[in-house]
């Protein structure tokens, strides 16, 4: 709080030197971590992806109407249909027909195995590779990258969650600073980011004097109350609204051609979001789209949501290589768990299924046109080349280049691990 | 909002006649009586912890003063901080327990409960599937206007059946949350009443504890045979000739047609249906040996005494055919009816079940302290230790003893010692317990915060609460609607959907067209108020505009307080217009939950997705909202009741203390006051705005201390 207060006063680049300042404070809780130069130790390999763009389906997608269909089996497939793709042999759902087209930039894993079932459990599973417990929260892997690895643009926050649902990205056991911003409505952008009509710069700094003064007495008289969250939330929107690259989450910037290629609805936006933000050296930004969970009348709910996502991934991807950002931007699209092949009765529905389901990588140094692992041919089991949750983890944080053998400890003393156990699946590597 | 017999209460309570008098001499249909004196319940509360406190060497906090108190017991009680004169008229010798009976008795308290359960049953205004949670949002706020006991009910939601879309079913959104998914919304039950998590067991045996997998269908059997849908169909006079003609359309139709006709009768079958089969059949993937896959389980309690129901069975034919003919689609897997669902909530929400006597009353607590006494309260095991064993077994029984009446039981928690201490900060060890030698300091809730500035800014916040059902009535209206149609209208309704398949462009802009004239209808009822302002504040504006000239911001204040009130008057509006979400009404008006965005999903707000997932964790949103939005465009906007206070005041002195008051509900310390009156002295009256703005912002404000 001191230092965004003190900062604000000065001209020369108070942002920069504030937003640092708070970092390093903020940091410091927590452990000896090892910053860049530390982490290369623990690497076997030159990192190529710098950023990630995170697409979190929310509720369980299908995997077998979308990644791994199994169109031999009607059982399965019921009235879903294929669409081909431009890598010989692989197909996916009949409603992916333009992501499809992009399979030759992409890695499918249609291997994924998790044994969380349950919708909470398994969304904070997939996040932080730790199975949720009452005594502790777990850092996701966003909150890794910021921690381990900082910001690289130094007034925006280097962690964004755009379509917010709450319990999955969080800081944990990490500091506050490392909290993702939250963004509602990707159309909306950052609200309230500006000062007040009538409000300058002068008398802006005047209350956030006054404000300290305050809370610094509030301090005084409530010993041990927990106010340093709310200290650093203040401290980084303050940089925030001083950073000159706060039209990063201004959409309306986009032509509309753009904007329409993407596709007016909230994942499409939000993607569009997401690519802004990576191109402003956002670190992590987790997209997430929702309504997934498809219990009741599974087609006609994908019938009408998989065309968004289709349109939205497939453009994510050619802009994102149009522009030269695939090189170093991980795109990841992942779901809790899959759901069961078998079409539940009465309802034509899904239930939830964690032993086998699939999730894409793209960018950053991924394989391109490769398919890992295969389930049985009706997807229940995974039969070749399982990789669990924390492994499909550890291979996002290996291509980040993160420490993922290093122990890190809570501040509770307990010692853990940026993916647990998870292990890199290094074939998907180019 | 109150029944007539609640305002009696209230009143009575009020008037202090009724502090020792059991509430069944007042009104004999009305709630369980109050057994036993308010004091003495707290007294005997506060016994046991002040031995609890003894025994870990500690001693109470401070006790608070009377405008410390009043504040907590607003926000606890009521939701939202006190306005000024409330706060004053308090701290003009004001009695506690006076205090408390009020509060306990207001619509305020009702529309605090209501998040409380809407977090814990994870109501939404949209249930999915074309089903509205508006009547069950009236069910909800119906049953807390009522004071119904809380094992009431409960029991009405387990027990509902009939159609969610028509007046007086709105229970059935219990079921329909979980539409198509009994077994998790068994696991809910038991979690969410019982404290018990069985939702491992759903799909293995569960790892820790000792419940199989075939317990979990044991329990789900209670709930065996339920369907979504209602038999009950159109209720016109030529219903059975309608549903003649529905069914040969479905017969010799396509299949768009098919789907356009389902949605359109959705709206009419949407429900809930089916007494209960006490039986489920195990799951085709069964993996254990007591049992085949899918065969058909007995229902069974996990604990406790198991009511005695007929063992299940399918329908013979005669039964079959009596189901059809009420429009049931039964065949040989289908289950007999035995009232199970009956049986299982009468062992549920029972006296002689301790786990939920136990959740409720932590429930309870944790809402007026911070804290449950068991935490996590909705997973208790085998091993489970209190944190104050004798005194959570004390509230236990107390919680039956009041019979289950959520308003009583608010009022002796908050007429404890316990509660007149200071607020305490949790140990930085999150994992250790709370010593309890106060409240927990703790943020408020986003509800509660979205409240309490509404209090800033107008002086009757609770005036913008509504009737319980004010939501739901163009849901029951729509359901007459549609009920009572002929095939004629139906026909029109159906060729409408079918354009959603057929010509889904065409579809979207005769949507848009709708929302357009709808619009257009809105705007022209929202000019014809504007109109009816201007015309009755004509010669108020007359007179602010003079003041201002004069330089009079006293008088000033004083007409656009005038001005104010005929907004308010005015602004009552239609319900239409309150679902606006940007309405600044209390919480509990807007839709459950708020829009992604909204300042309450901002500040953490439930997307009540997810049981009791409110969150009070610092973002940076937040503070942007509360920097850049809240204070200079809308608590300083010219009617603002706190803008009005405090310009209007006679002096900056006042204005100062008015500020405090207003926000933090306490006057300045020496050197608050001196600090803020050299700011009036040199910046002017714009200081106003930057002391309001400070107020707001800081850690005080949105602490319940």
């Amino acid at each position: 709080m001191k230092n965004f207060l003190e900062a604000s006063n000065r001209s020369d680049d108070p942002t920069r030197r504030s937003f640092l300042a708070g970092l390093a404070a903020t940091t410091l809780g927590v452990t000896a971590l090892p910053r860049v130069g530390a982490a290369a130790q623990f690497t076997r390999r030159v990192p190529r992806a710098r950023n990630v763009i995170f697409v979190y389906l929310s509720g369980g997608m299908s995997h077998v109407d979308t990644f791994d269909p199994k169109p031999e089996r009607r059982e399965v497939m019921g009235p879903m249909g294929i669409a081909r793709s431009s890598v010989d042999g692989i197909a996916l759902g009949q409603h992916l027909p333009l992501l499809a087209q992009r399979l030759d930039r992409a890695t499918l894993i249609r291997s994924m195995w998790s044994n969380q079932g349950a919708h909470v459990q398994g969304r904070y599973f997939l996040h932080t590779s730790y199975s949720l417990r009452g005594t502790i929260r777990h850092p996701s892997l966003g909150a890794w990258l910021t921690h381990a690895d900082g910001p690289d643009n130094p007034t925006l926050p280097p962690h964004v969650t755009v379509g917010g649902d709450q319990y999955g990205a969080a800081s944990g056991y990490l500091p506050q600073s490392t909290a993702p911003l939250p963004i509602g409505d990707p159309g909306a952008g950052l609200q309230a980011s500006k000062l007040p009509k009538g409000v300058d710069q002068g008398r802006f700094d005047r209350r956030l004097e006054r404000l300290r003064r305050m809370n610094e007495e509030y301090r005084q008289n409530h010993p041990g109350a927990t106010v340093d969250g709310y200290d650093t939330a203040y401290e980084q929107a303050v940089s925030l609204m001083q950073s000159a690259d706060l039209q990063a989450f201004d959409l309306s910037l986009e032509d509309e051609a753009t904007r329409a290629a993407y596709g007016s609805s909230k994942i499409g936006q939000g993607c569009l979001l997401a690519r802004r933000l990576v191109e402003h050296d956002v670190r992590f930004v987790e997209v997430v789209s929702g309504n997934w969970d498809t219990h009741v009348e599974n087609f006609e709910a994908l019938e009408e949501r998989l065309p968004d996502l289709d349109r939205a991934l497939a453009t994510l991807i050619s802009d994102l290589e149009a522009r030269g950002l695939l090189e170093d931007t991980l795109l990841v699209v992942a779901s809790e768990f899959g759901r069961t092949p078998r079409i539940t009765e009465g309802r034509n529905g899904r239930d939830h299924h964690p032993q086998a389901f699939s999730t894409l990588l793209a960018g950053g140094g991924i394989r391109r046109g490769h398919v890992h692992g295969r389930t049985d041919e009706l997807g229940e089991e995974v039969v070749e080349g399982k990789v669990t949750v924390p492994d499909f983890n550890a291979t996002i944080a290996h291509a980040l280049g993160l420490p993922i053998d290093h122990e890190f400890q809570a501040p509770s003393g307990r010692p853990f691990k940026i993916a647990d156990k998870g292990r890199p699946v290094l074939e998907v590597f180019e | 909002m109150s029944s007539p017999f609640f305002l009696t209460l209230a009143g009575a309570l009020i008037s202090g006649t009724l502090l020792s008098t059991p509430t069944a001499e007042t009104d004999p249909g009305g709630p369980a009586p109050v057994v036993r004196d308010r004091s003495t319940a707290a007294d005997g509360i506060d016994e046991i912890w002040r031995e609890h406190l003894a025994a870990a060497d500690l001693e109470p906090a401070e006790r608070i003063s009377d405008v410390e108190f009043v504040r907590r017991a607003y926000l606890r009680l009521a939701g939202r901080i006190p306005t000024l004169p409330e706060l004053e008229a308090f701290a003009d010798g004001g009695d506690r327990s006076e205090l408390i009976s009020e509060l306990v008795g207001s619509d305020a308290f009702e529309s605090r409960m209501y998040h409380l359960l809407a977090d814990m049953l994870r109501h939404r205004s949209n249930l999915g599937n074309q089903t509205s949670g508006e009547p069950y949002a009236h069910f909800i706020k119906q049953s807390l206007a009522d004071n119904m006991p809380y094992d009431e009910f409960v029991r009405q939601l387990l027990t509902a059946e009939g159609p969610a879309h028509a007046r007086g079913f709105g229970a059935t959104g219990y079921f329909l949350r979980d539409r198509g998914m009994p077994h998790d919304n068994m696991a809910n039950t038991m979690r969410i009443f019982a404290g018990t998590r069985m939702e491992c067991a759903q799909c293995h045996d569960h790892p820790f504890e000792d419940i199989s997998q075939k317990d979990f269908f044991a329990m789900s059997a209670y709930t065996g045979g339920l369907r979504y849908g209602t038999n009950n169909l159109f209720t016109g006079e030529d219903g059975p000739e309608i549903l003649r003609w529905a069914a040969e359309m479905r017969r010799d139709s396509d299949r768009n047609v098919r789907r356009a006709l389902g949605r359109v009768a959705r709206q009419i079958t949407n429900g809930v249906s089916g007494s209960g089969a006490a039986g489920d059949r195990l799951p085709a993937d069964y993996q254990y040996e007591d049992a085949k896959p899918r065969s058909l389980v007995s229902a069974r309690t996990l604990y406790g005494d198991t009511p005695q129901l007929p063992a299940p069975r399918p329908m013979n034919r005669a039964e079959m055919r009596e189901a059809r003919q009420v429009g049931i689609r039964a065949n040989r897997s289908t289950l007999r009816e035995v009232n199970s669902r009956e049986a299982f909530a009468d062992w549920l929400a029972s006296p002689s079940n301790d786990r939920f006597n136990r959740v409720i009353a932590n429930r309870m607590w944790k809402a007026m302290f911070g804290v449950a006494l068991t935490e996590p309260f909705d997973d208790y095991r085998e091993d489970t230790v209190s944190s104050a064993p004798e005194l959570e077994d004390h509230i236990t029984a107390l919680m039956v003893e009041v019979g289950y009446d959520l308003r009583e039981f608010s009022a002796i928690l908050a007429s404890t010692d316990l509660f007149q201490r200071a607020a305490c900060a949790h140990p930085a060890d999150e994992t250790s317990a709370f010593p309890f030698r106060g409240p927990l300091l703790e943020r408020a809730t986003a509800e509660q915060v979205w409240d309490s500035l509404l209090t800033l800014l107008r002086d009757d916040p609770d005036a913008t609460l509504t009737a319980p059902g004010a939501r739901a009535e163009f849901v029951y209206e729509r359901y007459d609607e549609v009920a009572g149609l002929d095939e004629e209208g139906l026909q029109e309704l159906v060729d409408r959907e079918l354009l959603r398949y057929t010509d889904p462009d065409k579809f979207r802009q005769m949507r848009r067209q709708e929302l357009r004239s709808m619009n257009q209808e809105r705007q022209a009822g929202r000019r014809e108020l504007q109109r009816e302002f201007a015309r009755r504040t004509a010669a108020l504006r007359r007179d602010l505009r003079a003041a201002r000239q004069r330089g009079d911001a006293q008088r000033e204040a004083q007409i656009q307080a005038e001005i104010r009130k005929i907004r308010e008057e005015i602004g009552q509006g239609t319900v239409r217009d309150r679902r606006n979400a940007s309405a600044l009404v209390r919480a509990s008006e807007l839709a459950s939950p708020a829009p992604a965005g909204h300042f309450l999903r901002v500040f953490g707000q439930s997307d009540r997705e997810t049981i009791d997932n409110a969150r009070t964790v610092p973002e940076v949103p937040q503070a942007l909202r509360m920097m850049n939005d809240v204070v200079d465009k809308v608590l300083m906007g010219a009617e603002a009741g706190i803008r009005t206070r405090v310009v209007g005041a006679d002096s900056d002195r006042g204005r100062v203390t008015i500020a405090f008051r207003s926000i933090l509900g306490r006057d300045p310390t020496r050197g608050e006051l001196r600090d803020w009156t050299r700011d009036f002295d040199e910046f002017g009256a714009s200081c106003a705005s930057d002391l309001v703005w400070t107020l707001v912002n800081s850690h005080e404000f949105r602490t319940i201390r």
